[in-house]
């Protein structure tokens, strides 16, 4: 099956090409390095593509997995991508719909990266794997570990979401808490990565880690009919999704499967932790870290986005734009989908939802744009962080309670 | 923990950190840490106050691999430096000027996907300049990409 050399890393600054090797960082410029594949490499068709399996990887061509055995696949991708007419119909736009990426096996976007960091970990003959996390990571990289029977290695700030720690630590990870910020979490395990030479899927499998997350781009794709939307609204914390998307849009343009894509990619981003919307609506080309991210939204709180610079390139190429959201408005937004669409997301999957009524209401979205927000992860890891609900009532076991209580 | 240095005492949990772990350190124009001494009042002196030849404070510099290529393959030095970029002057009159021009570019700055930790706080780039102090631990990193 393998034929020369296919899959090969760059880096995306400078082009200078490295082979096919555990490697993240250019030793030239420093710039992230990025897969890249010889251009036979993209020979499949529409029809070879829908004959098979269910799941992200149908997009074999794409993926840069050398030896299909060593594959970990517990299920992620090929989620659902919804009409959302109810919703469109509350925000004022006529075609919206959901990619609802809640439905992964744990439950969030990040099961797609994480599969092919792990199975590349097995390829490359690594002992154990790990990762930097705010959350939903964790989990992902914990249970794909799992399935391929190698130890993990979690880092993750101690102010995670109690589920998503033990959700992680029952998959059989060892979760190191940092008391410190994403970065610093992120810090030690590059330094990890560096010193104890741990697979560590976003630091140096980052460059395989994220072809995973094409997928997301190549599906919405394929779901709509091959072809792309107007817009593509992204939750938005490194600016490692929002990058893949478009990579996978733009490779299926390349081999072929979708013409003339013309996708405005839009970046969504909590307010106490938005240095990428910040540098975007302010024009600058500095991205400036958020030393201490005030937020709820503890699974995009990055204040030093490693592909915050690629994101920033890929809104303006795009013709795209980026917002920043107040927590009651994602808490608020987390709400609006639940009742109007039936998915329970967490309040940074549906950031993306809070983004869209925003950008009606300020004019920036047109209303009969064709757009497809991304709702990257399950609201039951976060419930602790919506507001009771009011429409909750307790009564006694008679006919007559159920009337009084729902003045019937 | 102290040791003298220079004839002053020198706070050095770092070597005993290092040698705890096993790294290998690599002075670069340092003298070696002597024994410790028996004076109660140790911890009251400090080098920076007690210097008459106002000498550079003594940091420890982590690089990872990447970095490495252009520092003979060394990852753990002590150097005695007052700034920064005092510190990375120091190593590239060790190892030669490289590290210089692919940390800062042709006007001085930081490049754009280098990360520098100082007691694990990352700098800006107006912090180059900052005063170090004995015992300080500088980190330097590729903007890791995170997510
Ligand atoms: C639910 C959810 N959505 C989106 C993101 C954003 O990912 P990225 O860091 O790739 O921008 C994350 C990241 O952790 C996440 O947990
Ligand atoms: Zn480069």
């Amino acid at each position: 099956m393998l034929s020369g050399v296919q899959v090969f890393l760059r880096c995306r600054e400078c082009g200078k090409p490295f082979g096919h090797v555990l490697a993240h960082v250019c030793d030239e410029c420093f710039g992230a390095l990025e897969a890249a594949y010889s251009p036979d490499r993209y020979s499949v068709s529409r029809t070879m593509i829908e004959a098979r399996p269910p799941s992200m990887w149908r997009y074999w061509e794409f993926l840069p997995l050398l030896d299909a055995s060593k594959k970990v696949d517990i299920g992620a991708g090929y989620t659902p991508l919804l009409r959302a007419e109810r919703l469109a119909k509350k925000l004022g736009v006529t075609r919206l719909y959901i990619k609802n990426d809640t439905v992964n096996p744990t439950f969030s976007f990040k099961d797609r990266p994480s599969s092919l960091a792990v199975s590349k970990a097995r390829e490359f003959g690594l002992g154990s794997v790990g990762c930097a996390s705010t959350g939903n990571l964790a989990g992902a990289t914990a249970a794909h570990a799992a399935s391929a029977g190698i130890p993990c290695y979690v880092f993750m700030p101690n102010s995670v979401e109690r589920t998503k720690i033990k959700q992680a630590a029952l998959y059989g990870a060892e979760i190191l808490l940092v008391q410190g910020t994403y970065d610093d979490a992120n810090r030690l395990a590059a330094l990890a990565a560096d010193r104890l030479g741990i697979g560590i899927v976003n630091v140096n499998l980052r460059p395989y880690y994220v072809e995973g997350s094409k997928t997301m781009g190549l599906e919405i794709a394929e779901q709509l009919g091959w072809r792309a939307p107007d817009r593509i609204i992204v939750p938005t914390a490194s600016g490692a999704l929002l990058s893949a998307i478009f990579k996978g849009i733009n490779e299926a343009e390349q081999a072929g499967l979708i013409r003339d894509s013309n996708v405005a990619m839009t970046c969504a981003q909590p307010l106490g932790c938005s240095p990428i919307v910040k540098a975007f609506r302010e024009r600058t080309d500095r991205i400036e870290p958020v030393r201490h991210p005030d937020t709820v939204v503890q699974s995009l709180a990055i204040g030093d986005p490693g592909d915050g610079y690629q994101a920033l390139k890929i809104l303006k190429e795009s013709g795209g734009t980026a917002v920043a959201l107040t927590d009651d408005e994602c808490l608020e937004a987390v709400e609006l989908l639940a009742s109007t669409e039936g998915i329970f997301a967490e309040p940074g999957g549906a950031i993306s939802v809070a983004a869209l009524k925003k950008l009606v209401e300020l004019g920036e979205v047109g209303r009969d744009e064709e757009v497809v927000c991304c709702v990257t992860g399950t609201g039951l890891k976060t419930v602790e962080l919506q507001p009771e609900p009011n429409r909750v009532k307790t009564i006694p076991p008679t006919l007559e309670g159920v009337r009084k209580a729902l003045n019937l | 923990m102290y040791y003298f240095y220079a004839g002053f005492r020198y706070e050095a949990e770092i070597y005993e950190e290092s040698m705890r772990l096993s790294f290998n350190l690599y002075a670069v124009g340092v003298a070696e840490a002597v024994p410790e001494s028996s004076d109660p009042n140790e911890h009251l002196y400090h080098p920076l106050h007690m210097n008459p030849l106002k000498m550079s404070p003594k940091v420890r510099v982590t690089v990872t691999a990447v970095l490495a290529n252009y520092l003979g393959g060394q990852r753990d030095f002590i150097v005695e430096a007052d700034s920064v970029r005092a510190v990375i002057e120091e190593l590239a009159k060790k190892y030669g000027s490289e590290i210089r021009r692919r940390l800062f570019d042709e006007e001085g700055r930081l490049r754009r996907y280098i990360n520098i930790y100082v007691n694990d706080r990352g700098l800006s780039h107006q912090e180059l300049d900052m005063r170090l102090q004995d015992g300080d631990e500088v980190l330097i990193l590729p903007a890791v990409s995170g997510g």
